[in-house]
């Protein structure tokens, strides 16, 4: 055998778990090895070392143990689930529910508030398109407020809207980026409070 | 001693008290095991007792296509895996404050301080380098090096094959060679 395939054998070499023959054949491989022989006397260190790697004496005494696994036993319920599985554990197992509830509600929340800005950008186009809307030059000149997340999917949606308006859609061209990123927050800023008002009604 | 089957026998008979005969012969192993993949011994008492409430619940349908212990190895082990998954990101951290804790437990005695306080920090880098591998070379080592199973009863435990077993063993080893090349 070579000395790669002894060195992969001698883990269970030293733990016994070889065939007899195979034991034997590492047996005098590592009496005229020394590179091998160096390997086993390494891997009996770390194992000598992995040792003292001790298990500290349960907190509870065994007759408390056992009254612990009682208590918990008498309480299982008709399904067979134990219920008075201890309070931490619970706890952890709740993890990945409130985990899932959360993501849940973060969905939920996520897909009002984005129902609720587009119904808010369709009712932006219905009030650019009246005569008397504002002015869009002035609303988007304005560099008093910096932007910090230009949302882009909230322009396209505006622009989608205001196509129908040739003189808006004209303007809103002109806009650089960061004003049409103002365009939307000024608007929002003016008209975002009630449908009422931004129609009109 | 009476054997396992006597004492699963009279419990599928409705004698409670050859249950309670298998969790005292049977709760230290089981804590020791659990402790080592979780590394918290609070948390390893609480699963271990958990381990046995699944086990009683299981035990009316009970094969005996494996021992017991196999067999209550097997819950233990999936236990302590549903654990750590489900606490995942908690547990080096845990782990770590729990080997500080186990580190002052063994600082100086009064004989020889200075060996003392290096044999901590040792034990404390042994655990940590251990804590540090994939789950299932963790998992194989602790039962090849701590619990003396078999490559054989490995495979059982875990229903993968016998090389398999010794793959992870090896890897785990190397690991273990690498991350304490200072200690050893």
């Amino acid at each position: 055998m070579t000395c790669r395939r002894i060195e992969s054998l001698l883990p269970d070499y030293l733990g016994r778990q070889l065939t007899l023959p195979t034991m034997a054949d590492v047996r005098e491989h590592l009496a005229g090895c020394p590179h091998c022989s160096a390997e086993l006397a390494a891997l009996q260190r770390l194992l000598a070392l992995a040792a003292l790697d001790t298990v500290p004496a349960m907190p509870v005494s065994e007759n408390e143990f056992l009254r612990g696994v009682r208590r918990r036993t008498r309480a299982q319920g008709t399904n067979g689930e134990p219920q008075t599985t201890s309070y931490r554990l619970r706890l952890v197992r709740l993890v990945p529910l409130l985990a899932a509830a959360g993501v849940l509600v973060a969905v939920g929340v996520f897909i009002v508030a984005h129902r609720a800005r587009v119904r808010t950008e369709s009712d932006y186009a219905a009030v650019l398109a009246e005569p008397d809307s504002p002015d869009l030059l002035d609303l988007a000149g304005s560099e008093s407020e910096l932007i910090r997340d230009l949302d882009t999917s909230s322009l396209a949606a505006i622009e989608f809207e205001l196509t129908d308006n040739a003189e808006v859609d004209e303007l809103v061209e002109e806009l650089t980026p960061r004003q049409q990123g103002q365009l939307v927050m000024e608007l929002t800023r003016l008209y975002g409070g009630s449908k009422a008002q931004l129609t009109g009604g | 001693m009476v054997e396992d089957i006597e004492l699963i026998r009279r419990f599928c008979n409705g004698d409670e008290t050859g249950f309670d005969e298998l969790v005292r012969r049977y709760q230290q192993r089981v804590y020791a095991v659990v402790y080592r993949l979780v590394r918290n011994p609070e948390d390893a008492t609480e699963l271990a007792q958990d381990v046995f409430v699944r086990a009683y619940r299981a035990l009316p349908g009970f094969k005996h296509q494996s021992g017991f212990y196999t067999w209550l190895y097997r819950i233990a082990v999936n236990a302590s895996f549903s654990f750590l998954k489900s606490r995942r990101g908690r547990r080096t951290a845990d782990a770590g404050e729990q080997l500080d804790q186990e580190a002052m437990m063994n600082l100086p005695s009064a004989d020889h301080p200075v060996r003392a306080f290096e044999q901590a920090r040792q034990r404390k880098a042994i655990a940590a380098a251990v804590d540090a591998l994939p789950n299932r070379q963790r998992l194989i080592f602790v039962m090849r090096q701590h619990q003396d199973l078999t490559n054989d009863e490995i495979a059982s435990v875990l229903k993968c094959p016998v090389g398999t077993v010794k793959a992870n063993y090896f890897f785990a080893v190397r690991n273990l060679r690498q991350r304490l090349k200072d200690w050893s």
